[in-house]
């Protein structure tokens, strides 16, 4: 159904309403524990984006690829009822999700992707009714998740499945450094333009991906020390 | 070669079978229902061309606790590399308390080091691994870390970290830390700290980034310093 290009437009917009703009990407711990401090060093955003897509992001975007292609799998299988060579899996797309925590060991930082699932889920049944199919039609569930099922019934490839969700972060964070410090609108899209090769590379390895083992699990410590201190911050211009 | 300890409960004495490779098990004076056994290395550690691998195996109403004597520094390696590698198996109840020494990786050294835990239901690990990058005043060289955690057929916990010098100095993997000192616990959790990562199933993680490994909170299993 659509255009897959349009869709993944639409995903990719901060204005499609699924709460983007309270998202930060973690900069804002990063910056209160000193990232730009006194305005120096602001291209360290940039950098902070590039460590993001080598570790955490890249570990969320082949959770978007596998749910997109397992949810794939699983309409296939529907085509052919009692094949037997089809393997019996369930809820394939629970799989997955199984396997996205256990590559997120904080259970801050999965609340925060759970949260921000769930806001998508919503609006996406009501925009892209065909996700009920795979998913609840609420609950809190990891976003890559929701966003590789949309994918899947919209007919997005994984390679715009990945795209979209490094592109989203990389978005979310530096949109964020222009409320967070003392950024140039101009510097912050150059920034974004200057990591399409790190997109792109990011793309490159995760769209291939078939099984669920095959999920990259690159950590990210201080990302972790970082969103449990915004956690338990009482001023904050971002939810995380 | 493995360096291998395998402990098997036993209703009048608990069997302990010690294999030393590059690194020696003894086993040291336990209280009923615990076996403690001490690794200590049998030789220079951690050169280029080293290939470690530790197999620990536990099965039964037992807990085995492992000490080490000293930390373990990785030399530099002139190019070369060297591996350290952990297997752990714990069965029918099995309880395994390892807090080891920090681990250095010194200058141009290049250490792969993974860590692979299964635990049947009802067994429990509770592990620290402290690694330091660089000793004092230098810049450590090459780390690279897997860890993955089984509950039974359950992936508990998979975490890769990329400890390179030019990766880890970024603001998302160790910024300007020499430290990564960890606590993970494996079929049961700490408590709750606003500082404690609660994995998805039942374990924990408690972390210190800190620029000198003594600066750590999380030293003292005794003092249980890292439950508070």
């Amino acid at each position: 159904m659509g255009n897959a290009e349009l869709v993944a437009m639409m995903l990719a917009d901060g204005r499609l309403p699924t709460g983007g703009h309270t998202q930060s990407g973690g900069l804002e711990p990063a910056v209160r524990a000193g990232l730009g401090a006194d305005g120096r060093q602001l291209a360290d955003v940039a950098a902070y984006v590039r460590d993001r897509l080598r570790t955490t992001t890249r570990v969320e975007a082949a959770v978007a690829v596998l749910t997109r292609h397992m949810a794939l799998a699983l309409s296939g299988t529907k085509v052919a009822p009692g094949d037997k060579n089809v393997p019996e899996s369930p809820e394939p797309v629970a799989l997955v999700e199984a396997a996205w925590a256990a590559r997120v060991p904080s259970h801050v930082v999965r609340g925060v992707s759970r949260r921000q699932g769930r806001l998508l889920l919503r609006l996406a049944r009501r925009v892209w009714p065909g996700v009920s199919t795979y998913l609840p039609n609420d609950g809190e569930i990891a976003r890559p998740v929701v966003l590789g099922v949309v994918g899947a019934v919209t007919g997005l490839s994984a390679e715009q499945v990945a795209r979209t969700v490094a592109y989203d972060d990389a978005q979310t964070v530096i949109s964020a450094s222009l409320k967070l410090l003392p950024v140039d609108p101009a510097d912050a899209a150059t920034w974004l333009a200057g990591l399409h090769d790190d997109i792109e590379r990011l793309v490159k390895d995760v769209a291939p991906l078939t099984r669920v083992d095959e999920i990259p699990a690159d950590g990210a410590p201080l990302i972790d020390v970082f969103a449990h201190h915004h956690a338990i911050e009482r001023m904050r211009l971002f939810h995380a | 070669m493995s360096t291998r300890i395998e402990v098997v409960a036993d209703p009048v004495r608990d069997r302990c079978l010690l294999t030393t490779d590059h690194l020696s098990p003894r086993q040291l004076p336990g209280a009923a229902g615990v076996v403690r056994v001490a690794l200590v290395a049998a030789g220079a550690l951690l050169l280029a061309g080293d290939d470690v691998r530790i197999e620990i195996a536990v099965s039964g109403a037992v807990r085995l606790e492992i000490v080490e004597t000293a930390g373990t520094v990785a030399y530099g390696m002139r190019g070369g590399s060297a591996r350290w590698d952990i297997d752990i198996r714990l069965t029918d109840g099995a309880s395994l308390q390892w807090y080891a020494e920090p681990f250095v990786v010194a200058a141009d050294a290049d250490v792969t080091r993974t860590t692979t835990v299964r635990l049947a239901a009802g067994c429990t690990a509770h592990l620290r691994e402290s690694l330091v990058l660089g000793r004092q005043g230098e810049t450590g060289g090459v780390l690279r870390t897997a860890t993955r955690a089984w509950l039974g057929e359950d992936l508990l916990l998979a975490e890769d970290l990329d400890l390179s010098p030019d990766t880890r100095t970024g603001w998302a993997v160790l910024g300007t830390n020499r430290c990564l000192d960890t606590v993970t616990t494996l079929g049961f959790r700490l408590p709750d700290d606003p500082q404690t990562l609660q994995l998805e199933g039942p374990g924990s993680i408690a972390r210190r980034l800190v620029h000198e490994q003594h600066q750590s909170t999380l030293n003292h299993p005794a003092s249980a310093s890292y439950a508070r």
